[in-house]
């Protein structure tokens, strides 16, 4: 199912959390939304599952607004960031709960699932530790067999093994049935693996969305070394997005990455002129500097 | 029907309400089956003894079931019923789950009202099989009471049960906390009788008017109207030889259309005002900003009625006394009011 939004806006009383936030993901597309705390990923987040009502806009799942309309939600699998089940309910009690609201629930899914997870079934939620809860919720979420698979911040409290899991898991889900998968994470290294696009989120609006492909293209981190200063204003290029500088090594982070941005930089005549590696973590940590408002 | 009442609505509402009927039912017997019991053993003792004059005790079960004293503890049972339906809705995390699943917020609401509605009513038939038992077990001993007595008094109950349940309920879909709902909620059904016997004295001292002058007479009546618990007091009869007077419920139609008619209208107002209920305004005081005026105003007002009603009354020379009161209670009260209001929208 393909997830819509539209000219979105979210306010809290003054506060205007979202704004114009206009995206599409396509079914099967892994999308991954990247933002500095508060910036408002939980706020889309909530807005795309229809827990919150936009106060202009729209978001619409498989063509259907999903505020308010449980034929949409229940296609919606949706792992919160913090426990969100009721405290009291045993893990069994909560399968019964599941199964009678969801209709494609499977019990056998959770069971085959639960082989990877381990929680106990006969555990009251308030007993599980953070990550146990997290590792309930996103059993659930799997085993409603959902067309959309909404997660904010999935792997917070997941130990490596069960993080790695958890991550085939969803390209598991999404290689078998076509999800579409929405992945909040401040662990930009989880999003790196599996994503095929990133959204940056920053002050309510998204600034840029690009295919990972795409941005490992055109982000690039080029180290030069020349003899004396550099003989121009790096950063001044429209093909540059930073540059660092340590005595006379400079660090240079692309936007448009090219072979003739290469040979205007070789024209310089630099001493050492290569590419080193550039994870997601720090492509976010630059763009991120360059959309501050 | 599935549509209307989803199941695992049910399902989850029950498990948070049973306590609820474990509750009420409870209450019920302790109040009224245990009570008739006890009565019945002195009863039986007196007669053993020969102390025993039926006359005088020919209506005691009716008297006993009539009696007020049931009203208050299941008051507070149906609000401890509405807070545990609300509890849950009312936590930001678990809101946000609930309201991402495949669940529109009227049934949501609709679900809490009926499985409160049908706990309330099963605690009811529950007491009420017992008592009829108790009824046909000791029919010698019922003397004058006839069988009506039971499933009057069941009836009239169950209403004022289902209608101050509604109104709770109506209450909570007002505001944010749950548990400020439940204090509220029972607080706020006196209200209008409150403000119109406060509203009264006031007008009576300031314009120095007699107890029958036509508004001051007014406003009693209407203060009693508004004063509910009296659609559960009974009128007291004589007997056929005018030697023993005993408790009846008189225009026992029309008790039970004006409860239905709150329940009703209650019902339909907390569903109305639930169905624009926001997630991101859980834990707030208030779910409607525009209700913040009438919480402060309202709370300014009573506040200043209960200052002018301990103090103000029966101390010193009249009005004077009266108004300084209130304006104080009244400032108390608005300044108290809007810092809660405050404390809560952060």
């Amino acid at each position: 199912m393909k997830i819509e939004v539209m000219s979105l806006y979210k306010t809290f009383r003054a506060d205007t959390v979202l704004a114009d936030i206009n995206l599409a993901i396509e079914p099967g597309q892994i999308f991954g939304l990247i933002g500095e705390n508060g910036a408002g990923k939980t706020t889309l987040i909530k807005c795309i599952t229809g827990v919150y009502q936009p106060d202009q806009g729209a978001v619409y799942i498989g063509g259907k607004t999903a505020y308010e309309n449980p034929t949409v939600k229940v296609e919606i699998g949706y792992v919160a960031e913090e426990n969100q089940y009721f405290p009291s309910y045993r893990i069994c009690e909560l399968l019964s709960f599941y199964s009678l609201a969801y209709p494609r629930f499977s019990i056998d899914r959770f069971y085959e699932l639960n082989q990877i997870f381990g929680v106990a079934d006969k555990a009251r939620v308030k007993e599980l530790s953070k990550g146990m809860q997290m590792r309930l919720a996103l059993m659930l979420s799997l085993s409603i067999q959902p067309a959309v698979l909404v997660l904010d911040e999935p792997t917070s409290g997941l130990d490596p093994l069960v993080k790695r899991e958890a991550m085939n898991l969803i390209l598991q889900e999404v290689e078998s049935r076509a999800v579409t998968v929405l992945i909040s994470s401040h662990h930009l290294s989880d999003l790196e693996r599996i994503c095929d696009t990133i959204g940056i989120i920053a002050s309510g609006r998204i600034k840029a969305v690009h295919s990972l492909v795409e941005l490992k293209q055109k982000m690039r981190k080029l180290q030069l070394v020349f003899s004396q200063d550099a003989p121009a204003d790096l950063t001044a290029w429209p093909e540059v997005l930073a540059v660092e500088k340590v005595g006379r090594i400079h660090h240079i982070i692309t936007k448009q990455y090219s072979e003739k941005l290469l040979n205007k930089l070789r024209q310089m005549r630099p001493l050492v002129l290569e590419e080193i590696p550039l994870e997601l973590e720090d492509m976010f940590i630059y763009a991120a500097k360059e959309v501050q408002p | 029907m599935k549509r209307v009442l989803p199941q695992a609505l049910l399902y989850k509402e029950w498990k948070s309400a049973r306590w609820g009927l474990a509750g009420l039912t409870l209450v019920l017997v302790l109040s009224r089956l245990v009570r008739v019991q006890l009565e019945l053993k002195w009863l039986i003792e007196l007669a053993q003894a020969g102390n025993l004059t039926v006359a005088h005790h020919s209506y005691w079960f009716q008297t006993l079931l009539f009696s007020a004293g049931a009203v208050a503890p299941t008051l507070v049972t149906v609000a401890g019923l509405a807070f545990l339906l609300f509890y849950p809705d009312r936590q930001g995390a678990t809101a946000s789950f609930l309201n991402s699943m495949p669940f529109t917020k009227m049934q949501l609401f609709d679900v809490k009202w009926a499985v409160g509605a049908g706990v309330i009513t099963g605690a009811y038939l529950i007491h009420g099989v017992l008592l009829s038992a108790f009824y046909f077990l000791n029919r010698p001993w019922m003397f004058s009471t006839p069988y009506r007595a039971i499933p009057i008094w069941s009836s009239l109950q169950l209403l004022v049960s289902l209608a101050a349940f509604s109104f709770f309920l109506f209450v909570h879909s007002a505001m944010g906390h749950s548990l400020a709902a439940a204090v509220v909620g029972p607080i706020c059904s006196f209200v209008p009788a409150f403000m119109a016997f406060g509203l009264r004295d006031i007008i009576y001292l300031n314009f120095s008017l007699s107890y029958d002058n036509a508004l001051i007479v007014g406003l009693s009546k209407a203060a009693n109207i508004l004063y509910w618990p009296y659609l559960v007091a009974p009128s007291y009869l004589a007997d056929a030889r005018g030697e023993v007077m005993y408790p009846e419920f008189d225009q026992l139609g029309v008790r039970l259309l004006v409860l239905g008619i709150i329940m009703l209208v209650s019902f339909f107002l907390g569903r109305a005002l639930y169905r624009r209920n926001s997630v991101e305004k859980v834990g707030e005081l208030l779910m409607f900003s525009q209700l913040e005026p009438v919480l402060i105003y309202g709370f300014a007002i009573c506040f200043g009625l209960l200052f002018n009603q301990i103090f103000g009354l029966g101390y010193g020379s009249g009005a004077a006394m009266i108004n300084t009161f209130f304006l104080g209670g009244f400032m108390g009260g608005f300044f108290l009011a809007r810092k809660v209001v405050y404390y809560y929208r952060q």
